[in-house]
């Protein structure tokens, strides 16, 4: 185990097919451009926060592998 | 704004990889009406998080800033919204009515078939059984719960078993983390049996994206979706801005890891927020000089000032672990990602975007 900075990474190719649909979907208005900001669940490093019912929760660190 | 409050610092578990001291101490309704008029006081929201040690020891403590923040929203339009992360075993139709009246979300800490191998009751007896059913019940009336597993070393070889057993237990989103801190000892063994369980995760949430069913694995999916949007929650410590854990004495810390130690307190319920020192600490915070040259620097987790205080003792320090681990995590992500838009990229934006 070692800390081994990536090299050559290329931005995967569904990232930009799909952004690249999102984006058009945003500027005719059928997306919700601000989603609101939301409360985690303490107590995992990796935690899910939901904004709307769609949404795919947001991976964001918070709090730890405490006591529960 | 948003605060964990730790109602209490006692606990009816004893689980392996907990770092918390239990003791006996808990929150006052003093502290807790205090807490509730801070989330109110900024921003335009309030959110709390119930924690603890186990917060249904203190169901009390909940009902009350429950009715309290509720009436409070009423009044000043400021929108409320609660969670809540629990070990389950107390969990009862009475207080499960109250939760959904409130639409709690309500995460479960439950660690699946691994379940006895690190979390059992503190007469050492095991736990599963018990919230296995409690799962059940929480379903019934709170359908959205997600499962919250925190996957120790020896728990690694039911890794992807334990997501399936959850899912098909009926949680539609789960969340697994690895345990990290002094308590545990990972080993390169643990991390490759790691990466083959994580394959078989993916092949299974392939299998159900081919059937048109939803499932959210918080770890592969976030990381999907995060590359998508171009964006990355964890790219930037928040320390003491996203969420503040409240102690049961009213003390305000950046993070869990940092309760306790004198040099990080940033306030407490009565006097309010020390900002000076939460824009000394934000400013503090870096991305480790390790990461700097790398091409994932903006879609991994090295900048967590907790995890890294927690692996390497040094808030801006990763630590050999958690890179190892957000290296095979991405890596797997993206190839499942791939599979997925080359199957039906139409679903697949639906499901990711
Ligand atoms: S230390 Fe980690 S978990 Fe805590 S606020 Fe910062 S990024 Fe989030
Ligand atoms: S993958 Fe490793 S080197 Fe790259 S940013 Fe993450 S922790 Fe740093």
């Amino acid at each position: 185990m070692k800390v081994t900075p990536a090299k050559d990474y290329r931005k995967p190719l569904y990232a930009v097919g799909v952004a690249a649909a999102v984006l058009a979907l945003a500027t005719t208005g059928c997306t919700d451009p601000k989603p609101k900001p939301g409360i985690d669940y303490a107590g995992d490093i990796q935690m899910v926060s939901e904004t709307t019912e769609e949404s795919v929760m947001e991976l964001i660190t918070d709090g730890i592998v405490s006591s529960n | 704004m948003n605060l964990t409050l730790h109602l209490t610092d006692n606990c009816n578990l004893d689980c392996s990889y907990c770092i918390r001291e239990k003791c006996p101490k808990d929150m006052s309704e003093e502290v807790l009406l205090k807490a509730c008029d801070l989330a109110f006081a900024q921003g335009i929201q309030a959110g709390l998080c119930f924690f603890g040690g186990e917060p249904l020891l203190k169901k009390d403590l909940i009902y009350k800033a429950l009715d309290y923040c509720e009436k409070k929203s009423a009044e000043t339009g400021i929108r409320f919204e609660s969670k809540m992360t629990t070990n389950g075993t107390l969990l009862d139709e009475e207080f499960l009515e109250r939760a959904r009246d409130a639409k709690m979300g309500i995460g479960l800490s439950f660690d699946g078939k691994a379940q006895d191998i690190c979390r059992v009751f503190a007469n050492g007896s095991p736990t599963s059984a018990v919230v296995e059913e409690k799962a059940k019940l929480l379903l019934k009336y709170l359908p959205d719960s997600v499962a919250l597993a925190t996957i120790a070393p020896q728990a690694v070889p039911y890794y992807f078993e334990s997501i399936k057993y959850l899912h098909d237990l009926g949680f539609r989103k789960v969340s697994f983390v690895i345990a990290y801190g002094h308590k545990v000892n990972w080993t390169d063994e643990d991390l490759d049996l790691l990466r083959t369980e994580l394959e078989k995760t993916a092949e299974y949430l392939k299998e159900l994206f081919i059937k048109n069913e939803r499932f959210y694995m918080s770890a592969i999916n976030a990381k999907i979706s995060d590359c998508i949007k171009g964006k990355n929650n964890a790219e930037r410590c928040h320390l003491g801005v996203r969420q503040m854990p409240v102690t049961p004495d009213g003390s305000l810390y950046p993070c869990t890891s940092f309760i306790g130690d004198k040099a990080y307190l940033l306030g407490d319920v009565f006097n309010g927020i020390n900002n000076e020192k939460v824009i000394e600490m934000a400013k503090r915070a870096a991305t480790p000089e390790t990461c700097l040259e790398c091409d994932l620097v903006k879609r991994c987790t090295n900048s967590c000032g907790c995890a890294n205080r927690m692996n390497t003792g040094d808030e801006n320090k990763v630590s050999p672990l958690q890179c190892t681990y957000e290296r095979m995590l991405i890596e797997i992500s993206d190839n499942l990602g791939e599979e997925l838009y080359q199957i039906d990229p139409v679903r697949f934006a639906k499901f990711y975007s």
